[in-house]
């Protein structure tokens, strides 16, 4: 068993798929690891694939040109599906396509319907962070929120802040992977970094105290649930929600 | 745009009031929390230049609280003063209860606050009728104002329209709002007058016809919502649902919500109950939407009984009685006859006429691809093949009909 670890990156990432699709690795026997989340544990066999820019951008070119353009553009999101392990899947897939090229769309084959899997819930998580996103107001107005996502959906998800709240400062930091995205006067940044602290005290933004008031008094006690609260928000992300944190 | 000297006093302002304002906050969420008609879905608007805010088209929540109903909106009364006296309310005018009042500008900052901090959608906005209804509804459209010129927000605002406030309130409620609503809160004219003795029918449906004949798209139906409270009276379901029927026929609202009642007031009028009907409400919420999404009829609902089995939903229930028209052949058969099926619903039907344009329907492909076939499996064929004994249902008994019941029995 070979285990292969690549970096993270989506050039990292189309680095190791061209390895497999146009040089065509034997895929028998692998395993395929991001090492954002999982580190090398020295095995006996395992490789590192080091991203390389130009090889990674002609690949790019390569899908774009051979790949039908809406599966094309799933290529992203797969890539983005970080903790799902699609990769092998990918592989397979992309592998068949010359000779069926309707195999992306073919449910019949399991590859397929794990990477559809995939990309549903990935807009799910999506679409579950448009809501739990939570911004502090720091002292000079800037709007701080930590996440950490299921999958890597910065990415996908800074729009929808920066089209609903145009004329903010913006910090948005997705913990886990080290991802930050920085937004001012129109002018935007997504970038990695190794780590990103910033101080606040809860203390400072009054509003917390109104919303953790209103989120108590809204609940009709005699519909009590806390089951069904606990399904739709689970108890991981609820550091990230003020409502939920002890009282200040 | 805020100034930042603006902003600066307005947060000044929060800081140095902070408690009389969270008083006045708990009191009048806590007033506003029995009103169900709250999601902030189907709006359209887009961020203003200078503004903030757009709003979502197909909702978003962004929390739930203990009661386990999503949180989407600033939900808020502008006060729980009332002149009325309507015996199932909290905020009646004979009720000692602490009461509060919220200024325009309060209303406006802290929707605005909340929204930046991503803790909401927009603002649900009602009231209890303070001096009287133009009074009111003027202090809740100039909060509305306020949002709306003074700080540029395009974000989702519900605003109640307060019964008896004249035409051209109306108009302009709904020309600022996304979303109006009136709530009929009883089924008849008989247990509105028993229970609600300010209010009549006429009054109550007053605003909404207002804002069918000014709504420019007349073949969609009005982007108002109202609510009716379930329980409260002996009227059965198939008289409330004839009422949203109605309703949604003549365009008048886009959405009924069905509100079951909650005991809060003692009065020889209201019935003695041990527990409020949950489901009762949630099996009428299923019923309101197989008239709405799922193209059944009225009098397929209520072919035999005038109220909804509690013991099996409603499409469950009509399956049972017409077993003739299964089993259904998922490869072959359109929407509606794939969501008659019990356990397919909308999404499911979408999703298999849309795999089964490219790939080979099995049971397995379907259930790989999470398509819950545990119930629809004693009513389809895939192939012509069933995937369970269809004559299972064909005697069924107490026991097996547990196997249909969300509840273990
Ligand atoms: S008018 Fe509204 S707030 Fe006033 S008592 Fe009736 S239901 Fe309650």
């Amino acid at each position: 068993m070979l285990t292969i670890y690549y970096d993270g990156s989506f050039e990292g990432f189309l680095t190791l798929l061209s390895d497999f699709i146009l040089e065509n690795r034997p895929i028998d026997n692998i395993k395929i690891h991001n090492s954002i989340f999982v580190k090398s544990q020295n095995e006996l066999f395992y490789e590192e694939v080091v991203s390389q820019p130009d090889k990674a951008k002609n690949f790019y070119c390569y899908l774009k040109r051979n790949l039908p353009r809406e599966f094309f553009e799933k290529i992203y999101i797969y890539y983005l599906c970080d903790t799902a392990s699609v990769e092998l899947s990918l592989i397979k897939v992309l592998r068949q396509i010359e000779k069926n090229p309707n195999i992306w769309q073919d449910f019949s084959y399991d590859e397929v319907i794990k990477l559809h899997k995939a990309e549903r819930s990935f807009y799910r998580e999506r679409h579950r962070w448009f809501g739990f996103m939570r911004f502090i107001e720091l002292p000079n107005r800037v709007l701080f929120a930590k996440f950490e996502p299921k999958f890597n959906v910065l990415p996908k998800l800074w729009t929808h802040f920066v089209r609903r709240f145009p004329n903010e400062k913006i910090i948005i930091f997705d913990s886990l992977r080290k991802l930050l995205f920085l937004y001012k006067e129109r002018k935007k940044a997504l970038i990695w970094v190794d780590n990103f602290e910033i101080e606040f005290s809860a203390h400072t933004d009054p509003f917390i105290n109104f919303w953790k008031n209103y989120f108590l008094k809204i609940a009709i006690p005699e519909r009590q649930s806390y089951e069904r609260q606990r399904s739709k928000i689970p108890l991981s992300v609820r550091k990230f929600l003020p409502e939920f944190w002890e009282n200040l | 745009m805020n100034s930042p000297q603006i902003l600066e006093r307005r947060k000044l302002y929060f800081y140095t009031n902070t408690k009389d304002i969270l008083q006045r906050l708990s009191i009048l969420s806590a007033s506003a929390r029995y009103d169900n008609s709250c999601s902030s879905s189907g709006g359209k608007r887009e961020v203003h230049p200078y503004g903030i805010g757009n709003s979502h088209l197909s909702g978003i929540c962004h929390s739930w609280s203990s009661d386990g109903r999503c949180i989407s909106l600033l939900k808020i009364l502008m006060t729980n003063y009332c002149l009325n006296n309507c015996k199932y309310c909290i905020n009646r005018s004979v009720n000692d209860v602490p009461r509060a009042i919220l200024t325009p500008k309060e209303i406006a900052d802290l929707t605005l606050e909340f929204y930046r901090r991503n803790y909401i959608e927009g603002l649900f906005l009602s009231s209890g009728i303070y001096k009287n209804s133009d009074y009111t509804m003027e202090l809740m459209l100039k909060a509305v104002k306020i949002l709306r010129f003074k700080y540029y927000f395009s974000g989702y605002i519900h605003l109640k329209l307060i019964p008896g406030a004249s035409t051209e309130l109306v108009k302009e409620a709904f020309r600022l709002a996304d979303r109006v609503s009136s709530n009929i809160e009883l089924p008849t004219e008989e247990s509105l007058r028993r229970l609600a003795p300010e209010k009549s029918f006429s009054e109550l449906y007053k605003p909404l016809k207002i804002v069918r004949e000014i709504y420019d798209e007349k073949r969609l139906k009005a982007p108002a919502s109202t609510q009716i409270i379930v329980g409260a009276t002996p009227d059965t379901d198939k008289k409330i649902l004839k009422l949203a029927n109605s309703l949604y026929e003549n365009k008048i609202v886009r959405r009924v919500y069905y509100s079951a009642y909650i005991p809060v007031n003692k009065d020889s009028d209201l019935p003695a109950i041990l527990e409020p009907p949950f489901l009762r409400e949630h099996r009428l919420y299923q019923a309101d939407w197989l008239l709405r999404f799922y193209g059944f009829k009225l009098d397929e609902i209520f072919e035999e009984d005038e109220n909804l089995s509690l013991r099996i939903d409603p499409k469950l229930a009509w399956a049972l009685r017409h077993l003739e028209f299964f089993p259904v052949e998922i490869t072959k058969a359109d929407y509606y006859e794939l969501v008659r099926v019990p356990g397919i619903g909308p999404t499911s039907a979408k999703r298999i006429i849309k795999i089964r344009k490219n790939s080979e329907i099995s049971e397995t492909t379907l259930k790989k691809l999470g398509i819950p076939l545990k119930r629809a499996k004693y009513f389809i064929t895939i192939k012509g093949k069933p995937l369970a004994k269809f004559s299972q249902i064909k005697d069924l008994n107490q026991e097996n009909l547990c196997l249909f019941s969300e509840k273990k029995c």
